[in-house]
């Protein structure tokens, strides 16, 4: 417990890695569900509320084989990584973690893109995913905003 | 300083590889569970329904007070079979166009021992073109070409799906069946077709069905997992065992009277089961109506 206190003395960035680290972890149990449920369920019926059965089997559901929602997990994994070792004093990790938090982002709006104007559905835990990403890139806005006078 | 610094960092060193370590260890146990579990509520569901052959009570309470839906239904086989599948798909439903074949299966195999109808149910909130689609096989239906409409828009799905101009698949799929396609752009803006499509979707929402492919046997519900041909025809069997030996005890107080009259084949017991149905059946849709 000392060596943590002391931690959030000289680590500025130790509140938004767990704010990082919670997102994270929602999202990479949301992508992992996703990915789960990609390998299990070879048909869901259409039902009238979601549309994922659609969004899920699209094309866009594998790029290279892969199903979508591995690369998701495999980034939020990535994620909660980082937020963990910055969170425990590796504060330099925390600037590649927004470089990746800016990739998913990108992603996911190229994703949403795809659920809105191509596939003309949206699957709600995609739409999660897309919450906790763009969360993840709003955490990691603020760092920047409100310390970086301090981490210079 | 500096050794405080190196003793957080050795001294933390540990903690976080061991956190990351656990979660990573939680996520792939987490998709093996979801998975597994994901298999054996299938395999429940399965031996659920073996247990008990006869579905009784599965059937959808309001059954036969529902709206009948677009009348004269779609059907392929027997219109007086007493075992009635009554299929709701949404023609724009990947699934749908999964089950269809299946479906097409059980028809060649059971034939005129069966009824089933196909009717319309298009999820419009999540698929755009499934209410045309709908239309368009209704518009078929008008020069006799329902089913050639049926299947060639679940074949060629993925084509019109996500299309801007799906209006003009439809035209050209009815064209290869053969349509006068002048006609059958008429009809699909026609009041009619669209009737028959709402009716069917009335009467699939008066049954509680919120999603797509439904198969009703005689009004049970059949389980997803259980949309397989082999599956179906188990249930499908277990009706038509059921109808016959209603037919048995029938004929048994007959014979009580006209002593053994009966000692017919399969295939007669076959007719008059036909017959007796044929008679019920005007009956329950102008009921239903």
């Amino acid at each position: 417990m000392s060596v943590k206190r002391k931690e959030n003395k000289t680590n500025p960035v130790a509140k938004y890695a767990i704010f990082a680290t919670i997102f994270s972890l929602v999202g990479l149990a949301d992508s992992a569900y996703l990915t789960a449920k990609h390998f299990t369920d070879k048909n869901v019926p259409c039902n009238l509320i979601t549309g994922c059965e659609q969004v899920l089997k699209s094309s866009y559901a594998e790029f290279f084989g892969i199903p979508t929602a591995a690369f998701g997990a495999l980034a939020y994994f990535l994620v909660f990584s980082l937020a963990i070792l910055t969170f425990y004093g590796n504060t330099k990790l925390w600037a590649l973690l927004g470089g990746i938090v800016a990739i998913m982002s990108v992603f996911t709006i190229w994703l949403i893109y795809l659920q809105a104007f191509v596939i003309g559905a949206f699957c709600q835990f995609c739409l999660i995913s897309a919450g906790t990403t763009f969360s993840l890139l709003i955490t990691y806005l603020l760092s920047k905003y409100f310390i970086k006078p301090t981490l210079k | 300083m500096a050794n405080e610094e190196t003793k957080k960092e050795t001294g933390s060193g540990v903690v976080p590889f061991l956190i990351i370590g656990g979660i990573f260890l939680a996520t792939v146990v987490g998709i093996w569970w979801i998975s597994q579990s994901d298999d054996s509520s299938t395999a429940q569901s399965n031996t659920a329904n073996n247990n008990s052959t006869q579905p009784k009570d599965n059937r959808i309470a309001n059954y036969n007070n529902a709206p009948a839906g677009a009348t004269p239904a779609h059907f392929k086989g027997s219109a007086t079979s007493p075992v009635v599948i009554e299929e709701f798909a949404d023609f724009q439903c990947p699934t749908c166009a999964v089950v269809h074949p299946k479906m097409n299966e059980i028809n060649a195999k059971y034939g005129s021992r069966v009824k089933f109808i196909f009717r319309n149910f298009p999820l419009t909130n999540i698929h755009p073109n499934a209410y045309g689609a709908a239309v368009a096989s209704e518009a078929a239906g008008l020069q006799g070409k329902f089913w050639q409409m049926q299947d060639i828009l679940f074949r060629n799905q993925s084509q019109w799906s996500n299309s801007q101009n799906a209006k003009q698949q439809f035209e050209d799929y009815a064209q290869k069946i053969g349509l006068d396609v002048e006609r059958f752009s008429n009809d699909m803006l026609a009041m009619n077709t669209k009737q028959r499509v709402d009716f069917d979707i009335q009467r699939a929402r008066a049954l509680n069905i919120t999603s797509t492919p439904t198969v009703l046997i005689n009004g049970a519900p059949v389980p997803f997992q259980q949309m397989e041909v082999d599956q179906m025809s188990t249930l499908i069997d277990a009706e038509l065992a059921k109808f016959d030996s209603q037919k048995d005890s029938q004929t048994k107080s007959e014979n009580d009277s006209s002593e053994k009259k009966d000692e017919s084949s399969d295939e007669k017991k076959d007719e008059e089961k036909s017959e007796e149905k044929k008679e019920d059946e005007p009956k329950k849709e102008t009921e239903e109506k």
